[in-house]
């Protein structure tokens, strides 16, 4: 499983690509996922239950997140909630996914489809 | 709270471990986002909703085909690992389904494709019957009252012939022909390919001016030409109008087990007007269309009713014991004699493949030992139970499809066998095809295979849930081994049983045809060739031209070198047979107007019975002194003595022929007695028969003649080299006379018997495949019960036990079962054979001779199965088997 090559995952539909950058700064639970990634988004992508788990479940049985472990202090805990975080593949998915994305933007500007990135 | 009912009925649509891995989450999920929505009212509400609504949508099938998929793959991954197992399972699969697939493809073509008549439900099968004739043709009048006086019926009628036909290349062929009533294909509700059908006024006493051609005649003597209609043909050297093609694929009534259908259709002349008191003359094959509303009981009752006034009006023709009119559903009356014979070969092939089935389970349940690492792993893992249960029936279904996929292999080879075996006598059996519903018919078989022998491994191995699994990842668990195989155990002594009918039943079979074939025939079929030949009416109109055509044919053939002897008859035992003809024996009262005998009627040549070898009894055999004006005598089988002359010598006594349209016959003296023939089948006892002349015979229709005979040439060689000579002779004759069905006896007598012969080939087959199956699945688990075992032997042979009582000890193990399974099949041979009464020939259903070989077959067998393994067990090396523990 080590030495899997993330690139076979790829491309990811947007609400995945999401889900991993939302889980990129800590683990989550679903409901907080969704309100992640609505927020992060302006609420362009935003995920039902239905999608939310096809794509959990799919990430668990890949390897690219796992459920966690660690609880949250129990005071803020619901216990019928499972927390999700993403693992080293997980974060070699959502790495290669935002180089994939570069590349095409980098194509992109070379052909002047849209303007040259702003230097920060 | 209805919200999350409404959620959770919703979430139905998603595969069942997705539900119970994440279903409560998501409903909570959905929970939160419905009461964050409600701060934004009902238009927020009815976005979530219908959000999740589209989702769980589109979700839900794509999760299940994704699903199904992962499945397949992983059977498809663990299929390619065992490669024997796989191998080993397919191909008992693939005889399994391939035989059922074959014997379906028949029963297709003959039980389950529709007639090829229009609402062939509402056509009926229409018959005279009296004691001991329960279907007799119709008689002109009889038919004519008949349709005349019934309401709930459209009548049709039909009566077979032969005729030469030539088309404009000039070439003569021989051809099937029938006589058909006008509205016949009407009544049928067959549209015709080309042309019309008959006009009433075409209906000619004399000879037919019109013809309809059938499909396979137009093309192979026309080239299909679309244009024929309206064009001549020869018939018999007349000239008559073609007026239709009839559809390609049909046939008449009564033509479904004829060797030859009908190619050149007439039409049927009856005279209304004439005198109805002559009633005799039985010849037409009579069938019928039922009203709209009416029913066959309907029908039946009327019938009845119009018989009875007829029998009041014509005391002296109805007096047949009991005569009355059958009406019967036209299909079950063409299918009767074929539904039994092919429903016992279905019942036989379906319990083949549940032995394959039985054998594959046994494998499965094997494998499922050694893969009992890998489930628990999966297990430990999170599978559900019913996830394990899911894969390990998808593979077993993959397993069956593909056992499927090479099962249509060996089902076009098992058809093309039986197809050959069938010969031309069964045509319907020959259209038998791999069509789409027998294609449907495989994948369902396959389907419902995978589930029959995946069911049991996949419960066994996936009972107790994780605490057995747990079990398994340590070590063999004593308990589950054992049920394990007890439940391979009573497989096998299912297989037993179920291979002991299908023994019974081949046995049964085979007995039943070697007596058939060893039966006395009456006549020596060694060595005779015979063809047939037919005369038309235009060159050869009275009896001096056809007596003397086939006097000068079997003179000339005579004389050919290698031929001993040479006749011609009207019939010809086990192809052609007569009806009855009712006669006076001089001196005996008639009882009423009721003649006291009847006998089959045929006529022969000089030479006839020499050439079959058909031994003379009493008096002479027929001479060429029995001319024209020579005192009229006629010769009789033995049964007609036996029956009619019981306590008197026949030779010399005179009988005198009725009448019906003719004149008066004359007093015939009954000059020899040859011995009896089975005429109309081997399986049939000898009918009482006479045998005229053919330079004296006198048709009991004015100007009929014997035109149709065949030739018998007993050859002192090969019967089959004679034949360019003999056609040579023929053409000598007449160039314009075709000889047809040319073939020797022993073909004849071959063909005779196709449908029971098919019937034993398939029987035997399935027999024997459900030995090899049986025996297998025995080997199996001996091999493994001795595996199981091997430190038990091992101490055995340690403390001395002899080589010889470790034999014993694993064969007697074997055939314990063996004697099980052997004993439950005996009783369900006993109900099972039943069924097969009518198809056996001199043997009873229980016979006990061929229980008793079935039983000894099977321990035989369970022997050889247990033997090989057993030899292994005492070669055990007690040193290394106690080691090994």
């Amino acid at each position: 499983m080590s030495e899997r090559d993330p690139a076979q995952l790829l491309p990811l539909t947007s609400g995945m690509f999401q889900v991993l950058i939302a889980l990129a700064d800590g683990e989550k639970h679903g409901y907080a996922i969704i309100k992640e990634v609505a927020r992060r988004t302006g609420g362009d992508v935003t995920l039902s239950a239905a999608t939310l788990y096809t794509i959990v479940r799919r990430f668990v049985q890949e390897g690219v997140i796992a459920e966690s472990a660690e609880r949250p202090d129990p005071s803020l805990d619901d216990e019928r909630r499972r927390y999700y975080r993403l693992t080293d593949f997980g974060r070699r998915v959502a790495r290669a996914e935002a180089q994939r994305m570069e590349t095409a933007l980098g194509m992109a500007r070379a052909k002047k489809l849209i303007p040259k990135a702003r230097s920060v | 709270m209805s919200g999350d009912r409404w959620f959770r009925k919703l979430l139905n649509l998603l595969p069942f471990d997705m539900r119970s891995d994440y279903g409560t989450e998501m409903a909570q999920v959905f929970r939160e986002q419905r009461r964050e929505a409600a701060d934004r009212g009902v238009a927020g509400l009815l976005r979530v909703w219908g959000h999740t609504v589209r989702d769980i949508l589109a979700i839900g099938p794509r999760e299940h085909l994704n699903q199904f998929r992962q499945d397949v793959t992983y059977a498809l991954r663990s299929m390619r690992r065992n490669v024997g197992f796989v191998t080993v399972a397919v191909i008992t699969l693939a005889l399994g389904i391939g035989a059922n697939t074959a014997i379906f493809s028949v029963v297709d073509a003959v039980l389950l494709r529709p007639l090829p008549y229009g609402e062939s439900e509402r056509l009926v099968a229409v018959w005279n019957r009296w004691d001991g004739s329960p279907s007799a043709s119709l008689s002109d009048p009889e038919f004519l009252d008949y349709s005349e006086q019934s309401r709930t019926m459209t009548f049709a009628a039909m009566a077979t012939s032969s005729v030469n036909v030539s088309g404009t290349s000039g070439d003569a062929e021989r051809v099937s022909a029938a006589a058909v009533t006008v509205p016949t294909l009407d009544v049928l509700r067959a549209p015709l390919a080309l042309g019309r059908t008959f006009r009433p006024e075409e209906a000619m006493p004399d000879s037919p001016t019109v013809a309809i051609l059938s499909n396979g005649l137009w093309r192979r003597m026309f080239a299909a030409d679309p244009g024929i209609v309206g064009h001549p043909v020869s018939l018999n050297g007349q000239p008559v109008e073609i007026v239709g093609v009839l559809p390609p694929d049909f046939y008449l009534p009564f033509e479904m087990t004829a060797a030859s259908r009908a190619e050149i259709l007439t039409p049927l002349a009856m005279d209304p007007a004439a005198p109805r008191n002559r009633r005799g003359g039985h010849y037409l094959l009579a069938f019928a269309r039922l009203e709209d509303g009416a029913t066959v009981a309907a029908a039946s009752a009327e019938m009845d009713a119009i018989v009875g006034r007829l029998a009041r009006e014509y005391p002296d023709e109805h007096d047949q014991g009991n005569f009355g009119v059958s009406v019967r559903p036209l299909r079950s009356d063409l299918l009767g004699d074929m539904s039994t014979p092919l429903l016992i070969l279905t019942g036989a092939v379906g319990l083949v493949l549940l032995l394959a089935c039985a054998n594959v389970a046994n494998l499965m349940l094997v494998r499922g030992e050694s893969r009992r690492g890998e489930l628990a792993v999966r297990t430990a893992l999170g599978a559900s139970r019913f996830r394990m249960i899911r894969q390990l029936l998808t593979e077993s279904c993959v397993l069956a499809l593909t056992g499927a996929l090479a099962g249509l292999v060996v089902a076009h080879y098992c058809q093309r066998i039986i197809v050959a075996f069938a010969g031309s006598s069964m045509p319907l059996v020959r259209s038998a095809e791999l069509n789409q519903a027998v294609l449907v018919y495989a994948a369902l078989l396959g389907i419902a295979t995978g589930v029959l022998f995946g069911a049991i491994p996949a419960l066994q191995v996936s009972r107790g849930g994780a605490k057995d699994m747990s079990g398994a990842l340590k070590a063999g668990s004593r308990g589950t081994i054992l049920g394990r195989t007890r439940a391979r155990r009573a497989l096998v002594v299912c297989q037993v049983s179920l291979a002991m009918v299908l023994v019974v039943g081949a046995g049964l079979m085979i007995k039943s045809f070697a007596l058939l074939m060893a039966a006395p025939s009456g006549f020596d079929p060694d060595r005779v060739l015979t063809m047939r030949m037919s005369l038309p009416q235009s060159r050869y109109p009275g009896r001096p031209e056809v007596a003397g055509y086939f006097k000068r044919l079997t003179e000339q053939v005579q004389t050919l070198p290698g031929v001993r002897a040479a006749g011609a008859g009207s019939g010809l035992p086990l192809a052609v047979r007569s009806g009855d003809w009712g006669f006076d024996i001089e001196g005996r009262p008639r009882n009423g107007t009721r003649f006291p005998a009847a006998a089959d009627w045929y006529v022969v040549t000089p030479g006839y019975f020499e050439a079959l070898g058909i031994p003379l009894r009493r008096g002479r055999l027929p001479a060429s002194s029995d001319s024209a004006d020579a005192a009229h005598v006629i010769f009789i089988n033995e049964t007609t003595a036996r029956t009619f002359f019981a306590n008197e010598d026949p030779v010399g006594k005179r009988v005198r022929f009725s009448r019906s349209r003719g004149d008066e016959q004359p007093w015939r003296t009954i000059a020899g007695i040859v011995g009896d023939v089975r005429h109309r089948g081997l399986d049939t006892p000898a009918f009482p028969e006479v045998f005229f002349p053919y330079e004296q015979f006198q048709h009991f229709s004015r100007g009929v003649q014997a035109r149709a005979m065949s030739l018998v040439v007993k050859s002192a060689g090969d019967p089959l080299s004679m034949v360019s000579a003999v056609r040579a002779e023929l053409r000598r004759i007449d160039p314009e006379i075709p000889a047809s069905q040319v073939r020797d006896m022993w073909t004849v007598r071959s063909v005779s018997v196709a449908d029971r012969r098919l019937m034993v080939v398939l029987m035997g087959a399935f027999g024997a495949l459900a030995l090899v199956l049986a025996a297998v699945g025995l080997y199996g688990v001996v091999s493994y019960s001795v595996a199981q075992r091997t430190r038990e032997m091992g101490v055995r042979i340690a403390i001395g036990a002899s080589r010889a009582s470790v034999l014993g000890l694993v064969v007697s193990d074997g055939l314990r079962l063996v004697a099980v399974g052997a004993g439950l099949g005996l009783i369900a041979s006993l109900v099972l054979t039943r069924s097969m009464a009518t198809l056996l020939y001199a043997v009873g259903p229980r016979d006990v001779s061929m229980f008793i070989v079935a039983t000894v077959t099977l321990l035989v067998t369970g022997l050889v199965a247990s033997y090989v393994p057993a030899r292994r067990a005492t070669r055990i090396d007690p040193v290394s088997a106690l080691r090994a523990e």
